[in-house]
């Protein structure tokens, strides 16, 4: 009976403070929303990784490559002699139909029954019955055409094609036309979505891979793997089926590490406001709870019945906002999926997978939350002695004499943290660990710190007028109410502040280094399918037809391979430098005083900074790298060079070298320098006109345009970082905005007595304006220390763990000023409607005797 | 004389829920200038409606109050504030000090309101505190108070912008017999010391009788009654 009055006395108490609940509410959707949102936004990425696995996959358990693709006829060979396996060729790339880029899949319909990729694919109904095929919209003749391709239902229904009709593909720039045959249903999305199916040999004349195949997939026991291993030359190598999905999923594990991390930043930030508007509920029963105290309820009865209210309403809230996570997370995933495409690989799938453990985890975050940061509270109100719970100076000088305690334990929490985060250890969630705990240890100083400024600045703030003054003196009196405000605001702008320093940093780290990098003035590319793949080859007078362009002076050559190594697959740029020194490399480390002439010899070349950091590779160290002639050679490393391009690493071969060891004389893309004084669009126009007689399109471009091509894409990136920081913000903007109208409502008599005493309501707006405004500019200035610490974390720990990229952090000017005006308005903001409030209460009311 | 409160035909009624309450009909009544007016009647009669009417916390609907003859009818709520910041003080039976300000900041709050300089303000307000028997509590704050002792407080806010008038709704409702009398005693020397008016609200008929004059608040009307004669009034 008593648990249901006492019940029944917490729905009064929120029936009668109804913005009070709706606040609690909405600090808890946002928090758990946000967390909810990026947990399902990866949970959704990873789906696509396994589903892109089966799809292209199917039962396969291993695949044979080679390092240059596999000789089609080593295939037939391979299929005469060991007849009892099962063995697929497959040929991959990707081709565009009307900008849209697929995955297409070159395979052998005979030889596919046993793989079972892309389910009901008609490849499979095909080679069983023709009645089958025609019942999919086909017939068997129209399968085995040489121009045939198939695409899922689903994607012929979105993109308005049907069965019988011509398309249009866009292969590396070039146009080819094609019959879709037929089509097939699907239940993987990544089959329905993005991938289009061929015969091989018609797939092989449109990638033009010559007598090549992708790899032969295979399924093999273990007899069968010993067996095989034994036939194979070197030059060929025998993977577990997947391993290139694990090594993909690997590449963007830094990638979603972050979001979660900014993510529980939010929950964070969520926690304390769930703590402020719990402590604000509480706050204002004190004298109740000491009337029930006093009546013979025990503090424990009174603490059960507080932590109760806390998980009934995080119960609701968290149900609300693992739903609003899930809507948010198809907005998350469209974003992520972009990147994942522009600095990863092609990701098709965008839909958005939800599991149940996400609403148990969902529920826990928000009813865990809810209860810590309640119980905090409960245990005070609990523990305060009924006759102390009215003397509200009491309360105030306690916590006062509270706060260098805390501030004590802030900073030796924060000094773990910056331990934590100075070890040399790799751990990316140890990095992590370490910023959170200079959160929270700066978060348990704040109110400390707001204490001694503001009583500090008093009597300079006094000789401002009566409204700063009392506003001041409201801080600091105020100080177990306004002290978590600030430290909630503060955090939540030191994120965006922290944030902005890390990206501007990255930015302007990428902006020097495409400065030094972009050597040549005009740059010319096969374009190819997808920003990510291995790129397109030019053709082979390319070169000699540049290099005879009137007012160029040097021409430089590239290419861009995939290959395997002892550490994973990695893209390997092949070069031929303007000059000797290899120019615009900055080299961090070098094996010897003369890199560049340890480079162009034999068996040497160099990494990129990612993959020594994350392997722990070094110049004079080496590398095993599978060639095309003599399979896994070692190669020794000359240097480790810069490089923003590519968070997986990078390996750099002089042509010469790369020679010896393929057999693969393409060259992917040309660099030219002009004569001085030449107008760099006037040669464009030239050469242009000198290469147009090859049948390929072309990608000239200036390094002006490039460079800001690839800022683009670096903006592109961090926009999802971006969209939590801003909701980061919006949860901080509940947390304070609650936290205010708890507070000033809960001084409405203290106003009222003002207002009494000859306060008119303009002076009434104006304390607690100049309250808020002092408050946001405490917290403003406050982020910016914290927010510069979580920068030099975010900078020099995470980032380097999770993508190897070491950079300089630099402070913009402009971002300070943006930091103070984003509190300021903030709290300015969140401060209206309750100085509104408070400057109409009726005064009479408030002031009737208890 | 001139009439630091005058009351004409005022009339206030509270509308709940279709039901309109008649709390004032066509009240007439006038405190002069440097007395003290005792306001009695029934818990629930309209002291305290009245009260707010004449200090201008509750706008005037039908009828006038003027206070030192400045009419409040035509004023708004922050003309209304001004006059009351200039010219009013209040005492409140449950004191209403502001408990996170110390005493010597809750009694200078309505010369700061008014702009006074802080040396000027702080000056005055120790002035009161040895008036009111406070000297060396300043820094105190009020809920580490006895009651007669906030109440002296409130009295030492009341006066310390010498207004023209003070209202003082029960100022010994929450007080014993003892302190409540102390604290009368203290009210009227300085509120005749300053010559300032006063209407005192209160259910005492000792405190009643201590005031110049009495009236009472019955049925929405006031009427005048004899001081002496307050033991027969039905009004306790």
């Amino acid at each position: 009976m008593l648990a249901h009055i006492l019940a029944r006395s917490s729905w009064r108490f929120y029936r009668q403070h109804p913005a009070q609940l709706l606040l609690s509410i909405i600090g808890i959707v946002l928090g758990v929303g946000v967390v909810c949102a990026v947990l399902i936004t990866n949970n959704s990425s990873q789906r696509a990784f396994a589903l892109s696995t089966e799809a292209l996959y199917g039962n396969t358990t291993h695949e044979l490559i080679g390092a240059n693709g596999v000789d089609q006829q080593f295939y037939v060979e391979l299929r005469n002699r060991f007849t009892s396996i099962n063995m697929a060729p497959v040929i991959v790339g990707n081709i565009a139909i009307n900008d849209e880029v697929y995955s297409l899949l070159g395979l052998d319909p005979f030889a596919e029954l046993a793989f079972n990729r892309a389910s009901n694919s008609p490849f499979a109904s095909a080679t069983t019955s023709q009645q089958q095929a025609e019942s999919n919209g086909s017939s068997l003749t129209d399968l085995l055409r040489t121009d045939a391709l198939l695409i899922s239902e689903k994607s012929a229904r979105d993109k308005q094609l049907s069965v019988g009709q011509m398309i249009t593909l866009d292969v590396a720039g070039q146009k080819h036309s094609a019959y879709l045959a037929a089509t097939y249903q699907s239940d993987n999305p990544v089959a329905a979505t993005g991938l289009l199916l061929g015969d091989i040999a018609f797939v092989q004349k449109l990638l033009q891979r010559g007598d090549k195949i992708s790899r032969i997939d295979l399924i093999l026991d273990d007899e069968q793997e010993l067996a095989l291993q034994e036939y194979l030359p070197q030059t060929l190598q025998l993977k577990q089926a997947g391993s290139r999905t694990d090594t993909m999923r690997a590449m963007t594990r830094g990638f979603h590490i972050n979001l979660t991390a900014m993510s529980l930043l939010a929950l964070l930030v969520g926690i304390f406001l769930i703590h402020n508007t719990m402590t604000f509920a509480v706050v204002q029963r004190r004298e109740l709870f000491a009337i029930m105290r006093i009546t013979g309820i025990t503090s424990r009865t009174l603490m059960k019945n507080i932590l109760i209210e806390a998980v009934a309403i995080s119960s609701i809230a968290s149900m609300i906002g693992i739903a609003l996570g899930y809507f948010l997370s198809s907005a998350l995933v469209k974003l992520t999926t972009r990147t994942i495409n522009d600095l990863y690989f092609v990701l098709h799938v965008q839909e958005v997978w939800f599991s149940p453990w996400l609403i148990a985890l969902g529920l826990a975050l928000g009813i865990g939350s809810s209860v810590i940061a309640a119980s905090i509270a409960a245990i005070d109100a609990a523990s305060t002695n009924p006759v102390q719970a009215r003397q509200r100076s009491l309360i105030e000088e306690r916590s006062q004499r509270l706060l260098p305690l805390l501030a004590m334990i802030g900073v030796v929490i924060m000094a773990a943290g910056a331990l934590l985060s100075v070890l040399p250890l790799r751990s990316l969630v140890a990095g992590f660990i370490a910023m959170m705990l200079i959160i929270l240890g700066f978060g348990l100083l704040i109110p400390w710190l707001v204490l001694h400024i503001t009583r500090s600045l008093k009597p300079l703030i006094d000789k401002l007028g009566i409204s700063l003054s009392l506003a001041a003196g409201g801080i600091y009196r105020n100080i177990s109410r306004t002290g978590l405000a600030i430290a909630a605001l503060s955090i939540a702008v030191s994120a965006t502040f922290g944030v902005d320093v890390m990206i501007g940093s990255f930015r302007s780290s990428v902006d020097n280094w495409l400065k030094a990098t972009l050597q040549s003035d005009i740059y010319i590319t096969a374009p190819a399918a997808a920003s990510t793949q291995t790129a397109s080859m030019l053709s082979p007078d390319s070169y000699s037809r540049a290099t005879g362009t009137l007012g160029v002076a040097s021409v430089s050559s590239g290419r861009t391979l995939q290959v395997s190594t002892s550490v994973g697959d990695i893209s390997m740029l092949v070069i031929k430098p303007h000059s000797s020194d290899g120019g615009g490399f900055e080299l961090l480390e070098t094996d010897g005083d003369s890199p560049w002439q340890l480079w162009s010899a034999d068996q040497s070349l160099m990494i990129s900074e990612p993959l020594a950091t994350k392997h722990k590779l070094q110049a004079g160290g080496s590398i095993d790298v599978f060639t095309q002639n003599k399979g896994f050679t070692s190669f020794n490393i000359a240097a480790v060079f810069r490089d923003y391009g590519s968070s997986q690493g990078k390996l750099l071969m002089a042509r010469d070298v790369f020679d010896l060891y393929w057999q693969a004389p393409g060259i992917s893309s040309l660099g030219i320098v002009l004569n001085n004084s030449v107008e760099v669009e006037l040669v464009i126009d030239q050469l242009r006109a000198t290469l147009a007689s090859s049948e390929r399109p072309l990608s000239i471009q200036s390094n002006t345009a490039i460079h800001e091509q690839s800022l683009i894409v670096f903006d592109r990136t961090f926009e999802v970082t971006r969209v939590l920081r801003w909701l980061t913000v919006g949860v901080a903007f509940v947390g304070i905005f609650s936290a205010l109208l708890a507070l000033h409502l809960e001084r409405a008599k203290e106003f009222a007595i003002l207002r009494a005493s000859g306060a008119t309501r303009q002076t009434v707006l104006m304390i607690v304006m100049a309250q808020t405004f002092i408050m946001g500019l405490l917290a403003g200035t406050l982020a910016l220390p914290l927010g510069w610490m979580m920068s030099e974390v975010l900078i020099k720990v995470i980032n380097l763990r999770s993508f190897g990229w070491s950079m300089q952090s630099m402070l913009p000017v402009d971002a300070i000023g943006e930091t103070l005006v984003l509190a300021v308005a903030s709290a300015m903001l969140a401060g209206i409607y309750p100085a509104y409030k408070l400057s109409r209460t009726g005064i009479a009311e408030q002031l009737r005797d208890d | 004389m001139t009439n630091a409160i005058h009351v004409e035909a005022l009339t206030h009624s509270y509308t709940r829920a279709d039901s309109r309450t008649l709390i004032l009909d066509s009240v007439e009544m006038s405190v002069p200038s440097g007395q003290s007016v005792a306001l009695i009647g029934r818990s629930g009669s309209g002291k305290s409606t009245l009260l707010n009417l004449i200090s201008g916390l509750e706008p005037v609907k039908q009828g006038n109050v003027s206070i030192n003859g400045q009419s409040l009818l035509n004023l708004n709520d922050h003309q209304r504030t001004r006059l009351r910041g200039r010219q009013i003080g209040f005492i409140y039976q449950a004191f209403n000090l502001i408990h996170t300000l110390s005493v010597k900041d809750n009694v200078a709050l309505p010369l700061a309101l008014s702009g006074v300089h802080s040396g000027t303000a702080y000056a005055r307000v120790k002035q009161l505190m040895d008036a009111v028997g406070l000297a060396g509590r300043e820094e105190d704050y009020p809920d580490r108070l006895s009651g007669g002792e906030q109440q002296r407080v409130a009295i030492a806010r009341a006066l310390v912008h010498e207004p023209a008038l003070i209202l003082a709704d029960e100022p010994t409702g929450n007080l014993d017999a003892n302190s409540g009398r102390q604290v009368m005693q203290l009210l009227r020397d300085l509120v005749q010391q300053q010559g300032s008016a006063m209407l005192l609200v209160t259910h005492s008929q000792e405190v009643a009788r201590s005031a110049d004059s009495a009236l009472l608040l019955n049925n929405g009307k006031v009427e005048v009654v004899d001081t002496l004669a307050l033991e027969q009034s039905a009004a306790w």
